[in-house]
């Protein structure tokens, strides 16, 4: 009976009698592990569709010889009929040229194919064609270390029986920052309210939040807030805590309320690369930017500062071809001396969201030699992201 | 070998090593996780800005691989509890209690065996603050939390502990009955 009685202190001491298990092996033992551990190389990306890709051309080449004869055999009975007839030497010779163009264009794909890149082929951010059938809900989360927020786009079904603002508040809860790389942040532990009349998001906290315990803590906060909710729909958060107005923010000091700017124009996306992820966040500045050019410059940069590393390569050639002519097409002149460059794909899209941060809603690309960046074509416009760093949540 | 593994192995590696064995309880399994804290720690320590001290560096990293370990562990069990339709229970590992405990008097016996009760979060928190020491504001930098994060889930933890110590009690007294009878 005695331990159902066991005090706080009691517990605590036994803790603390918990004996000290030790590893046995020796350092060097551990030391091979590690080495040959580290050695063991994973199963590249590329690997599996590369099988793939294999298989489908041994296939292609057991298949050929019958599917050719097939064609032939075919070919054959139009042949002689068109012999019958005075035309059919021409229309036989405009069936074999419509060939031979068939030809040239296939010949030429598998050119535009070695001039694509050989890096990363998912994009990252949120396209028009993915939000078909979806709503996109953006939740800006702070990295583990607490310096930047990555603005994350869940894309979830749409409903017609719900608010965007119950969705919100649903999806709030399913969001899984830890295995995304960042810190777990959400769901925000206050009650959330939304007017939509005044656009306004009411947050209720607890006495005992955390969110005011440092500095660090309140702008993440406020940053948090700042970049979640859309600026369409929420203008301004009103605070209390307990049912008391305002917040208490030690820096800040008592915050009754906040309006949202909507600061999402003319930012420069850098990449943010958290460890353990299969790919990298495209995240903004917190400052804009007067021109498309400055921003561009900067993205070559490191912000260590925010954790965040420079999204174009050093050095890019990269000319703005209509700046003066502010439309809705942006032209760019990249030079090819990024061919080749690992993971360009991510390049292009922070060059896309830029880009739709100043205004812009597509992209023509020239250059020399490059046609295709991952699933985009350089050939033709590219329609911009609708928003970034793409994370689909599945509700059972 | 290497010199940074050098130094860590001197500096921390029982320390690491008997954090991952408490939160897993099973030796093989630590042995491997505190390997996974090494590949990391070798992959990030040129990264390492010292912002933090050394020891909640390495500490936050341990705790980030038994978090990956925990979340595979549950995503496999969900799999095979899908595909082989069993309840929850028929899976729970029953380990066998190390010699090191064993030879401990009952109470500590039945504490090891509480701590399974508790969440990670609050696992994470009871080990280090009571085995490794750790004051408040190093368990927060260890596991990129508040330190009000840290006191509540401590208190939490410790209550939870008292609860469950008095019901296992209560039916190590109910065995020893039956078996009396």
């Amino acid at each position: 009976m005695k331990r159902s009685r066991l005090s706080e202190r009691e517990v605590e001491s036994l803790l603390k009698q918990l004996p000290k298990v030790s590893d046995q092996r020796s350092p060097n033992e551990i030391y091979q592990s590690i080495v040959s551990k580290r050695k063991r190389t994973k199963i590249p990306n590329w690997l599996l569709p590369g099988l793939a890709s294999c298989a489908v051309l041994v296939l292609v080449v057991i298949l050929s010889p019958s599917l050719l004869n097939f064609r032939e055999s075919v070919n054959d009975h139009p042949a002689t009929e068109f012999n019958s007839s005075p035309d059919a030497s021409k229309r036989l010779g405009v069936k074999e040229a419509n060939t031979l163009d068939h030809q040239q264009e296939k010949s030429a794909e598998n050119q535009i194919n070695y001039d694509s890149f050989s890096g990363t082929e998912n994009p990252t951010a949120v396209y028009s064609t993915d939000v078909e059938g979806h709503l996109a809900l953006t939740y800006a989360i702070p990295d583990k270390n607490a310096q930047v927020t990555v603005p994350i786009t869940v894309l979830i079904e749409k409903t017609t029986y719900k608010t965007w603002f119950e969705q919100f508040e649903e999806t709030m809860l399913k969001l899984t920052e830890e295995e995304w790389g960042l810190a777990d942040y959400f769901p925000l532990n206050a009650d959330l309210r939304y007017d939509q009349a005044s656009e306004t998001v009411y947050i209720d906290v607890p006495a005992e939040h955390r969110y005011g315990f440092g500095s660090t803590a309140e702008t993440m906060f406020l940053d948090t807030l700042q970049d979640s909710f859309p600026i369409d729909k929420v203008k301004k958060v009103i605070f209390t805590t307990e049912g008391k107005e305002g917040i208490h923010l030690g820096s800040y000091g008592n915050i009754i309320e906040m309006e949202l700017d909507g600061k999402s124009h003319n930012l420069a996306y850098f990449i943010y690369d958290p460890q353990n992820t299969d790919r990298p966040y495209l995240v903004p500045t917190e400052d804009s930017f007067s021109s498309l050019e400055g921003a561009f410059s900067e993205m070559e940069q490191d912000q260590t500062e925010h954790g965040l590393k420079a999204s174009l390569p050093k050095g890019i050639h990269l000319d703005i071809l209509n700046e003066s002519e502010k439309g809705e097409t942006l032209e760019l002149y990249i030079s090819d001396e990024v061919k080749g460059q690992k993971d360009f794909l991510f390049s292009l899209e922070a060059i896309m969201l830029t880009a739709k941060s100043f205004g812009y809603s597509k992209l023509r690309v020239k250059t020399e030699g490059i046609k295709q960046v991952g699933p985009f074509s350089l050939d033709e416009e590219i329609p911009l992201p609708v928003a970034p760093n793409k994370e689909v949540i599945e509700f059972n | 070998m290497d010199s940074v593994f050098d130094s860590i192995y001197q500096k921390y590696h029982q320390d690491l090593y008997r954090f991952l064995f408490y939160m897993v309880k099973n030796k093989e399994v630590a042995e491997d996780l505190v390997q996974e804290v090494y590949i990391r720690v070798l992959k990030a320590y040129d990264r390492f800005e010292g912002n933090s001290s050394e020891k909640t560096w390495l500490f936050s990293i341990a705790k980030n691989v038994a978090v990956d370990y925990f979340r595979k562990q549950k995503g496999w069990k969900r799999w095979v509890l899908e595909k082989m339709d069993l309840s929850t229970a028929q899976v729970k590992d029953h380990l066998p209690l190390p010699d090191e405990i064993a030879q401990q008097q009952e109470e500590i016996g039945l504490i090891y065996k509480c701590l399974d009760q508790c969440t990670i979060d609050q696992k994470m928190v009871i080990l280090l603050r009571y085995i490794h020491e750790l004051s408040i504001s190093e368990t927060a930098e260890a596991l990129s939390w508040t330190e009000s994060k840290v006191k509540t889930t401590q208190h939490r933890a410790i209550k939870a502990l008292r609860k469950y110590m008095g019901e296992m009690d209560k039916e190590v007294m109910l065995g020893e009955e039956i078996k009396a009878k």
